[in-house]
């Protein structure tokens, strides 16, 4: 056992290291603070209109959206992974070594999830020190919801890695990994529509609609890894209040679509 | 067959759309339900809980009248709601409510009459019931006191009118070179109570400490089918919280909620603003909706804040961090005048001697000096929780170092691109070379 420990730390340093030296990473980082240095103008712009505004969490709509960002960018980047591995060739020499299936997607996973956390890391010291919305957001309390609700893109980033086991080619995992999610998305999003409504403000075609697609949520909602990713949404909305139960819901939906990727990479070998 | 293929059609749109009137035409089923007044923690709310509920929510502190009722129901699957139909048939259930926890029996209630009275108003709220003959008593003691009220309303207006007639005939005899007659005044319109009592109906009385009861109804020693349901007390105590309004000053029509606290009033320097209080009672969604609507859909641990009233409080504390001195505003009444000559918009001003406020609140004045900071508003009244409220002056940010922070990771990035290009070109020439 501690040699397996092993061999996923040391496949998680190469992974690291192959990130860390990568362009995207930092473009990435790049990006999300350019986002929130463009939500904190909006903010401040907002005083030009309004001189007074009451607000539990000014930031908690972008911490919603950079999670949903995050949530598909690492999605991607973990659907790219094992299939490219497969595609180039480079699969079948790590398997020649002392590593598994299990190791190398525990690896993977594991890198991405370090990537997950210091990309969290600089955000809040982006907020904490550049200050983007002015003195409105000084408490770590403020930037640090982020922190919690970044466990629910646990399930979409395990999702992509089971995509990622699933295609040859990195094209046609990537294709269904944002057809999936794309369809998935839709779906949440009418739910999330039009679960508020009124009946008396709803037309019956929109009545029966909503009835459908709740029905089936039932069964959805803790398997669809999108439904987790938009809990921060609902919470930002005020329509759910995320506990514990939630969290560990997404974390076991996660280790869940691993072991199911460790099965279908390792009856598939290495074509 | 052009022919038989439109007949086909159109028996297909015939059964189409009758088999959408009929399906338009809920079926109504004779069932047992309960009709209740609960205590919300301020007032008294009617509710019904359909037949087949598995429980219903009450609370604890006060009395709750519960009535077993036969009558029609039926559910409407678009708003997913039972109804039932009290106009077409409302048959109470007589016979005895047995509670019980844990299969031991813990008590037996009677079928009573009972009446709401509330003392001070059902605005005012903090109700009570009052059970069996002490509340016909008390309901026709207080038709009565009604009765008399209207009596000594309508000779005190008859007084006024003639006192104004009088007036008048005063004022036309002056007019005529008459002398002038001294007319005394009549005494004030009465006051009217706002006291409620209702008129008296008849349910089982539960008053109960929380927890879960079951409960079913049992008559000649015999359970009535349809009647069992659990009851699930929670605790009404110490949910009094004060709750705010901020109200712009350049958005008087628009107040803006501040429920919780830790909301915060972000406010531009030299803003104006309103604050008023309520009292409210804060509940966990899950316990106090079924209490009120059994059938809502209740999302568990959000909170909901019930508000009661205008809160009596005359003053609260400004409190600036910077500063170590405290301001202290006061409850005024303020009224809002439309701006005079050229300006568009209104102006809100202390209302004077004589005229109707349009708002009573607390004025909070940003000093145009501050340009950044941050105070408290604090409320410190013995009966509730401490209300405190931040204030956060917005000020300008340091658009230099947003941008210059945001970009930095990008320019590693580059850093580290054109380090990897340069090393894999360096080796490249390395392996050409030699």
């Amino acid at each position: 056992m501690p040699n397996t420990f092993r061999v996923i730390w040391t496949l998680t340093r190469r992974e690291l290291a192959v990130k860390l030296s990568s362009f995207w990473l930092y473009g990435l980082m790049s990006a999300i603070c350019l986002v929130a240095a463009l939500f904190g103008g909006a903010f401040i712009q907002s005083f030009d209109t309004e001189n007074v505004l009451v607000s539990s969490g000014p930031i908690s709509a972008l911490n919603a959206g950079i999670v949903l960002f995050l949530g598909l960018a690492l999605g991607i980047r973990l659907t790219a992974s094992l299939v490219w591995e497969r595609e180039h060739r480079t699969l079948d020499v790590l398997l020649a070594g002392p590593t598994g299936h299990s190791e190398i997607i525990a690896a993977k996973f594991i890198a991405e999830l370090l990537v997950l956390m210091l990309i969290l890391v600089i955000y809040l010291l982006f907020l904490i020190v550049g200050q983007p919305l002015g003195s409105a957001v000084l408490t770590l309390a403020d930037a640090g919801e982020i922190a919690i609700w970044s466990s629910f893109i646990i399930p979409v980033m395990a999702f992509g890695l089971l995509v990622s086991a699933l295609f040859s080619s990195v094209r046609a995992a990537v294709v269904a990994f944002l057809v999936v999610i794309t369809f998935l998305g839709i779906y949440e999003g009418l739910v999330i529509w039009l679960a508020p409504l009124s009946p008396t403000d709803m037309s019956l075609s929109m009545l029966y609609l909503r009835s459908g697609l709740e029905s089936v949520q039932k069964a959805t909602q803790w398997l669809s890894p999108v439904s987790h990713i938009c809990e921060p949404v609902l919470v930002y909305l005020g329509r759910s209040v995320s506990g514990w139960t939630d969290i560990l819901a997404a974390v076991t939906l996660g280790v869940s679509f691993l072991g199911i990727s460790v099965a279908v990479s390792a009856r598939r070998g290495i074509v | 067959m052009k022919h038989q293929l439109i007949k086909l059609l159109m028996l297909a749109l015939l059964v189409f759309v009758t088999g959408v009137a009929h399906a338009l035409e809920p079926q109504r089923r004779e069932v047992i339900v309960t009709h209740n007044r609960v205590w919300d923690g301020f007032v008294y709310k009617e509710n019904f809980v359909p037949s087949g509920w598995p429980e219903m929510r009450l609370m604890s502190e006060k009395d709750n009248a519960i009535s077993f009722v036969r009558t029609e129901e039926y559910y409407w699957p678009l708003s997913r709601q039972t109804y039932v139909a009290f106009e077409k048939l409302r048959q109470e259930i007589k016979g005895e409510l047995v509670i019980s926890v844990d299969g031991d029996e813990l008590a037996t209630v009677k079928h009573a009459p009972y009446s709401i009275v509330y003392p001070k108003g059902a605005v005012n709220g903090h109700g009570f019931l009052i059970w069996g003959d002490e509340a016909t008593v008390e309901y026709t003691k207080y038709i009565d006191e009604e009765r008399k009220f209207a009596r000594q309303f309508a000779k005190a207006r008859q007084e006024l009118t003639r006192y104004e007639i009088a007036l008048r005939e005063s004022a036309a005899a002056r007019l005529r070179g008459e002398p002038v007659v001294k007319i005394e005044p009549p005494p004030p319109l009465p006051e009217p109570s706002l006291k409620l009592v209702t008129k008296p109906a008849t349910a089982y009385r539960v008053a109960m400490s929380a927890g879960r009861y079951k409960a079913y109804l049992r008559k000649d020693g015999q359970r009535i089918p349809g009647t069992d349901i659990t009851l699930v007390v929670v605790d009404g105590s110490s949910r009094d919280v004060f709750v705010a309004d901020i109200v712009p000053e350049e958005r008087f029509t628009r107040p803006l909620p501040s429920n919780r606290q830790k909301d915060r009033i972000y406010a531009a320097p030299g803003a104006t603003f309103f604050v008023t209080l309520n009292e409210a009672s804060r509940f966990d969604e899950g316990d106090y909706l079924p209490l009120v609507r059994p059938q809502a859909v209740v999302v568990q641990g959000r909170d909901i804040w019930i508000r009661r009233r205008a809160a009596a409080q005359k003053q609260m504390t400004l409190d600036w961090l910077a500063d170590a001195e405290q301001e202290v505003l006061t409850l005024q009444p303020l009224k809002s005048v439309q701006t005079q000559g050229a300006a568009f918009g209104y102006i809100v001003r202390a209302a004077e001697a004589g005229e109707r406020p349009d708002l009573k609140a607390f004025t909070v004045e940003i000093p145009p000096s501050l340009s950044e900071g941050r105070g408290k508003l604090i409320v410190d009244a013995q009966e509730r929780p401490l209300f405190v409220r931040e204030v956060v002056i917005v000020n300008d940010r340091r658009e230099f170092l947003v941008w210059l922070l945001a970009a930095l990771p990008l320019v590693v990035g580059a850093g580290i691109w054109i380090r990897n290009r340069t090393r894999i070109r360096n080796s490249t020439f390395a392996r050409q070379r030699g």
